[in-house]
């Protein structure tokens, strides 16, 4: 029988406390019992990293893919490899990906939507709350753009911009007219607290010009379409 | 019979590839890249995180809170730990932002041991958590590596390391400076960048828009990319989709391959500028390096 070659030789002699880095004398491996440990861990992290990758981008999910992420949890989440929230890929669904813009209206009776940021030519953050708004949007779940809009509004008040009325609208690329997200009316409350109403505009023709707080002033837009 | 002798072989591959002892001065090496990329994370995070995550900030408390599903079970909300949540003014994210950023800063020093990574992973999870859904995968591949390099020793400096392992040498002793840690940092940092790798490429692959240029096209139609507005199946596209996701294959398959792994480390830099004109995240493109430099031969005992 060959004997061992000497790398494997080497690894395979242990130290009793195990591996000394740095400071000590030259390291040695690792015992079996703290590789075999080591395996386990890799092998079980590496796993779970596998599933939330891939899960987050699959269109379906298994039952048993779902537990198994569930009751990792705090593990994943808590040491931050979970990326359900997360847009991860470059890009995401075509449905929500669009450009974003928020604008304003001074007075609800006005015909004049000013435009406050869009996400075209904002940094990454605001292009990032884009995609939120669009896939909130994709999912009907006016309670979350509510919470984006009414944040939006207590910052700007407190910037000194005041208005009644907020709107998201997503553009479309080849399409005149932007798209209507969300719209709602700033009301404030007797507390002195703020809240949103939202409200559908009626489809008609109004102007749009930016805002000198937000940049250029742009050529008017039609009433984007509900 | 060949089967069974390469099933054999596993436990010696596996033993070899994560529990050999290496040289300290590759995961020096990972760690001050990884210091740079800490540093202008931070940097990065002191122009927008106060702006936007304290009380009066673009998305406040509530609408944080929210957006992690906070009161809803079954969102692991509860696991979402950041003192920014309790903690809420303006100086509080900033002192998270300068702490980060110091912790970088050691790191590309070589200084602070486990601590430096380990305190850099801890601010970035603070900013993580309290608003987890505008993290850019750059922090999420940058977080993870943080992680890893807190798995090995630190040393004074690279320097000190290369000095006392050349005086080592010439002493005739074996080396002070291997670390069985070390190896296992370095390889949770390629396994990791390959999993990434599979993973966008099979993010690519299952959705035609990256075959026909329209992701391209989108990616250009919201201002993400440097190179200009670009119709969405033109043929300028439609080659940049396609080498996009050839880049993808052929870095992933260098690196796998340790006599192409000098390639590999260079297509993985390539792909890293493409990150940059693709996304204008310059972040992720330098995420794409450090990952890189985990794959840099390094001197020790042969590698898999």
């Amino acid at each position: 029988m060959a004997s061992k070659p000497s790398a494997e030789k080497h690894t395979t002699d242990s130290v009793p406390h195990g591996d000394r880095d740095s400071h000590g004398p030259s390291a040695k491996a690792f015992p079996l019992w703290l590789r075999l440990v080591f395996s386990m861990l890799l092998l079980v992290h590496f796993g779970l990293i596998a599933l939330v990758y891939f899960s987050n981008n699959s269109l379906h999910r298994t039952p048993l893919v779902d537990e198994a992420l569930q009751k990792c949890q705090p593990y994943l989440i808590g040491m931050g490899w979970y990326t359900e929230l997360l847009p991860m890929s470059m890009v995401g669904s075509e449905s929500y990906d669009k450009p974003v813009a928020f604008e304003y209206r001074s007075d609800a009776k006005s015909r004049i939507w000013t435009s406050w940021i869009e996400s075209e030519s904002a940094d990454s953050r605001w292009k990032r709350l884009g995609q939120l708004a669009g896939a909130l949007a994709a999912n009907e779940d006016d309670e979350g753009l509510g919470q984006i809009a009414l944040s939006l509004v207590k910052r700007a008040r407190r910037e000194g911009i005041e208005f009644e009325q907020l709107r998201i609208v997503a553009k479309e690329p080849e399409a005149q007219r932007p798209v209507l997200l969300y719209q709602a009316t700033v009301v404030p409350l007797a507390s002195g607290e703020l809240t949103l109403v939202p409200t559908i505009d009626a489809t008609r023709t109004v102007p749009v010009s930016k805002s000198a707080v937000g940049g250029n002033v742009s050529s008017p837009e039609a009433n984007p379409t509900p | 019979m060949n089967v069974a002798r390469s099933i054999g072989e596993l436990p010696r591959i596996w033993n070899a590839f994560w529990f050999a002892p290496t040289d300290m001065s590759a995961i020096l090496r990972v760690r001050q890249s990884f210091g740079i990329l800490v540093a202008m994370q931070f940097a990065w995070y002191l122009l927008w995180v106060p702006d936007w995550l304290s009380r009066d900030g673009w998305l406040d408390i509530d609408a944080g809170r929210y957006f992690i599903g906070a009161g809803m079970p079954g969102t692991g909300s509860q696991y979402r730990w950041s003192i920014l949540y309790w903690w809420t003014s303006q100086s509080a994210a900033q002192l998270v932002c300068l702490l980060g950023l110091l912790a970088g800063g050691l790191m590309l020093f070589g200084i602070g041991g486990r601590l430096a990574p380990l305190g850099a992973w801890t601010c970035m999870m603070m900013v993580h958590h309290r608003a987890p859904w505008l993290t850019m995968p750059s922090e999420v591949l940058a977080s993870a590596g943080l992680l890893y390099l807190a798995l090995a020793p630190g040393l004074m400096s690279a320097r000190s390391a290369s000095a006392r392992s050349a005086s080592a040498r010439s002493a005739g002793e074996n080396s002070s400076t291997t670390s069985v840690l070390a190896n296992v940092a370095l390889r949770c940092l390629q396994v990791h960048w390959l999993l990434w790798i599979g993973w966008s490429l099979a993010s690519m692959l299952q959705q035609t828009s990256w075959w026909d240029g329209t992701a391209i096209g989108i990616l250009s139609e919201q201002g993400n990319t440097w190179l200009g507005k670009l119709t969405r199946t033109g043929w300028t596209s439609q080659i940049l989709g396609f080498l996009t996701i050839l880049l993808h294959v052929a870095s992933g398959f260098c690196l796998c391959n340790r006599k192409l792994r000098g390639l590999g480390i260079l297509l993985t830099a390539m792909l890293g500028i493409g990150y940059v004109l693709l996304t204008r995240e310059a972040l992720l493109g330098l995420t794409a390096c450090c990952y890189a430099m985990a794959f840099v031969p390094y001197n020790g005992t042969d590698k898999i």
